[in-house]
């Protein structure tokens, strides 16, 4: 019986000491753990077609890319990395912020194969997850199309959907060997830039990520990306790209992303001038705080159009004038406020008179037609593309001043 | 009040947990044939979808409360026929069987996706599995217990990083709320059973639900209600964000709108890392009742005292399917296969069995009456 109990005792050991040897295997670390100083941070990628920029450094032509079959080499990736430790002048190959990043780059006929191509100058694996800009040059976004492009960062899994898209009519690689003012990593500047001033109308960065033109694509939408400039050593958000579909059609300024924004009331803060009638030349200057826009379609048998009914609110902000008026003027108040919505609708006009004879809509339009008509749309929907340029768009606005800041 | 020391008996409040916890875990790939087929109408096939399998479930309950005290893997040879009887339960155990392997490779889809890139599908697969049967292999008190704390400390935190991502959320992308395809919206409820599979345990676990003064059917009922309040959730954020042809795409659009957000002004980033972790606590509680289920189920009908020996006996055979299934192809496959073997056996075989069950005991009574 004894000898029976002991035999038991060690048959328990055995399974405990197995149990916990097989505890081990699962609790020593992950399977694929890589620590992070062997990690390669990309932060930005910039995108151009395969034979720009390579000449602008001695040796690079000769070394980038790499023997391979058809199909040709499309893409020149440059991957602007974080450095580890502290910062460095004068590196050998700048990758802004100081001496806070360097780039590597590579080439290929897929965006895939350029990151392979790109690790043979790199000692650690690019790892994406932190990666906050996407810079596509004009050049290769007109030759290939959207589609292509984005194809790999929407399907990778170690991509993030919140990334921000822009364009440059230049070189994209350039972008990132620009240091910014504020000492921060380019990638890390611009993702920045788009975030934290959404409330500038001027800037077309609201939903202008990687996850936003998924959506447009899956839907065949038309899409903005924010275009952006290098000027004197450093870099601006200035104007937009239009896109129908994965089609790259041109460039617009301000005042077409300003219509284009109160048409789809996303801004949240705008300063709104208008000339002073009683002072040519003087600038009067209305601070929006709060915007609704109704967007309403009509359908009566074959002809479509738009209501727009825009309310807004703020508060008279700045009066360029040399003589003092008097603010709270029942009289000035009213044309205030009109000469505010004229203002907002010559905009939106503006913007409709250059996105209609484009046939380019991000409006809301289509969507609205086919949310709150389902049954006109079906009808309707393969002759869209050409009833759009020529659908009536009715504005009205509304413009309640609620204030005069601290002086009157 | 239940009495919480006896460990194989359960409150009807447990049961609406095990049953909620059930259908709510494993969901993560089955939410595109019901968006492919309801289009924007698939909000209102996922209701049709949880009246049907609600009305499924009460039949189930309502066959369950002709034998009392007895699971329906005891009754049914007996009241079928021994071959016949058991065929039925071999049908229950094969469905599981099948959702669970799908649910299995499906968490770990999603894990290597979104985690662990480079490990193998196996090793995911593997570790999930050991923590399971592990649970498993304990008494079913331990196991309700368990399920219990998965359900409070898993399910609230889930619930809000997915509602987070309502910061993308365009309510214009779910309209129009009506759709015109109504044989759309009916097809897409059919194949919400992916959704609400689970329900189908109250054949073995009524017997042991206290009979106090919420009827099993209305704890049953609490659960779905839950559970479709969830469901519906996600309709209204996969579409919401995403649009409909975009959650359509998107191969884990759960993950992918929780991706899109970034809470402004907190240090919290990469939210979908969370959210999986959470959700695989749910995915763990869902397996481990399925492998439960299906372990206790053939114990009873095989008339051993305990459900152990078939849990070490289907874990491997649950590994292979899991592993065989990642081919994507097949893994599509088998989430098809998934869906006919659970309509079979829940609106095909199981409202067959109630009526010959009523028939033949209005037989036996009106043959009693007319004795007398």
């Amino acid at each position: 019986m004894p000898d029976r109990a002991k035999g038991r005792r060690r048959g328990r050991r055995a399974v405990l000491a197995a149990v916990l040897a097989a505890v081990c295997l699962l609790t020593a670390g992950c399977w694929d753990r890589v620590e992070i100083q062997d990690r390669a941070f990309v932060l930005a990628v910039a995108v151009d077609v395969a034979e720009e920029g390579a000449d602008r450094e001695p040796g690079r032509a000769r070394v980038e890319g790499y023997a391979h079959a058809a199909p040709a080499d499309r893409y020149r990736l440059t991957f602007q990395v974080l450095r580890f430790g502290e910062a460095k002048d004068g590196q050998d190959r700048k990758g802004g912020g100081g001496g806070r990043t360097f780039l590597v780059t590579g080439r290929g006929p897929a965006m895939l194969e350029a990151v392979r191509d790109a690790l043979g100058e790199s000692s650690k694996g690019l790892w994406f997850e932190n990666m906050q800009v996407l810079i596509l040059s004009q050049k290769v976004a007109e030759r290939h199309g959207l589609a292509p492009l984005l194809d790999f960062f929407r399907r990778d899994g170690e991509m993030r959907g919140r990334a921000q898209l822009y364009i440059t009519p230049g070189e994209a690689a350039k972008l990132l060997e620009i240091a910014p003012p504020s000492g921060e990593p380019g990638g890390v500047f611009l993702a920045n830039v788009a975030r934290r001033n959404p409330k500038d109308i001027h800037l077309p960065t609201v939903r202008t990520d990687i996850s936003a033109a998924s959506m447009a694509l899956d839907n065949k939408a038309d899409m903005i990306i924010p275009a952006l400039e290098a000027a004197g050593g450093t870099m601006k958000v200035k104007g937009t790209a239009l896109f129908k579909g994965d089609k790259f059609l041109g460039y617009q300024d301000e005042y077409f992303i300003r219509g284009a924004r109160f048409i789809r009331a996303n801004e949240k803060s705008v300063a709104i001038s208008f000339e002073c009638k009683a002072h040519p030349g003087s600038a009067v200057t209305f601070e929006l705080f709060r915007h609704q826009t109704v967007l309403t379609p009509h359908v009566e048998g074959d002809r479509v159009r738009f209501t727009l009914d825009i309310a807004m609110r703020g508060n008279l902000d700045e009066i360029q004038c040399r003589h003092q008026h008097d603010t709270l003027d029942a009289e000035y108040f009213e044309k205030a406020q009109k000469l505010v919505a004229a203002e907002v609708e010559r905009s939106i006009r503006h913007t409709l008179a250059i996105a209609q004879p484009l046939g380019w809509e991000m409006f809301f339009f289509k969507q609205s037609l086919r949310a709150y008509k389902p049954g006109d749309w079906e009808r309707l929907k393969d002759r869209w593309e050409e009833i759009y340029p020529t659908v009536p768009v009715e504005v009205k606005v509304r413009v309640s001043i609620i204030g005069v800041g601290e002086h009157k | 009040m239940a009495n919480l020391e006896v460990k194989t008996r359960m409150s009807p409040l447990q049961l609406a947990i095990v049953i909620a916890i059930l259908m709510m875990g494993i969901s993560g790939h089955v939410m595109e044939p019901i968006m492919e087929a309801g289009g924007h109408g698939t909000w209102l096939a996922v209701l049709a979808g949880a009246a049907l399998f609600y009305g499924a479930a009460w039949l189930m309950i309502k066959l369950g409360e002709l034998f009392p005290d007895e699971s329906f893997a005891e009754y049914l040879p007996r009241v079928l026929g021994r071959w016949p009887g058991g065929a039925v339960v071999w049908l229950f155990v094969f469905a599981t069987f099948l959702w669970s392997g799908f649910a299995l490779q499906g968490v770990s889809r999603e894990i290597t996706f979104f985690m662990f890139d480079r490990t193998p599908f196996e090793v995911v697969e593997a570790g999930m599995l050991l923590v399971c049967v592990y649970c498993c292999l304990q008494d079913w008190g331990t196991i309700l217990r368990v399920i219990q704390f998965v359900f409070i400390t898993a399910l609230p935190p889930w619930l809000f990083l997915l509602a987070v991502s309502l910061l993308r959320f365009r309510f214009i992308n779910l309209l129009p709320l009506w759709p015109e395809d109504a044989a759309g919206v009916a097809a897409g409820a059919l194949h919400c059973w992916n959704l609400f599979q689970g329900y189908e345990c109250v054949l073995l676990l009524l017997p042991l639900v206290y009979r106090g003064n919420v009827r099993p059917a209305k704890a049953v009922a609490g659960a779905f209600a839950l559970a479709t309040g969830v469901f519906l959730l996600r309709v209204v954020l996969d579409i919401g964000v995403l649009t409909l042809e975009g959650a359509k795409n998107s191969s884990f659009p759960m993950l992918t709108i929780v991706r899109t957000v970034e809470i402004p002004g907190t240090f919290l980033e990469r939210l979908d890392t969370y959210f999986l972790a959470f959700w695989m606590q749910g995915i763990f509680a869902s397996l481990t009742l399925a492998l439960y289920m299906m372990a206790q189920s053939l114990a009873l009908l095989y008339r051993f005292a305990d459900h152990r020996p078939f849990v070490l006996a289907l874990a491997p055979a649950l590994f292979i399917l899991g592993d065989a299934a990642h081919h994507v192809r097949v893994f599509e496959w088998l989430r098809t296969a998934t869906e006919w073997s659970g309509l079979a056996f829940s609106l095909g075989v199981m409202p067959l069995v109630y009526a010959l069950v009523l028939w033949r005991r209005r037989s036996r009574d009106a043959g009693q009456g007319k004795g007398t």
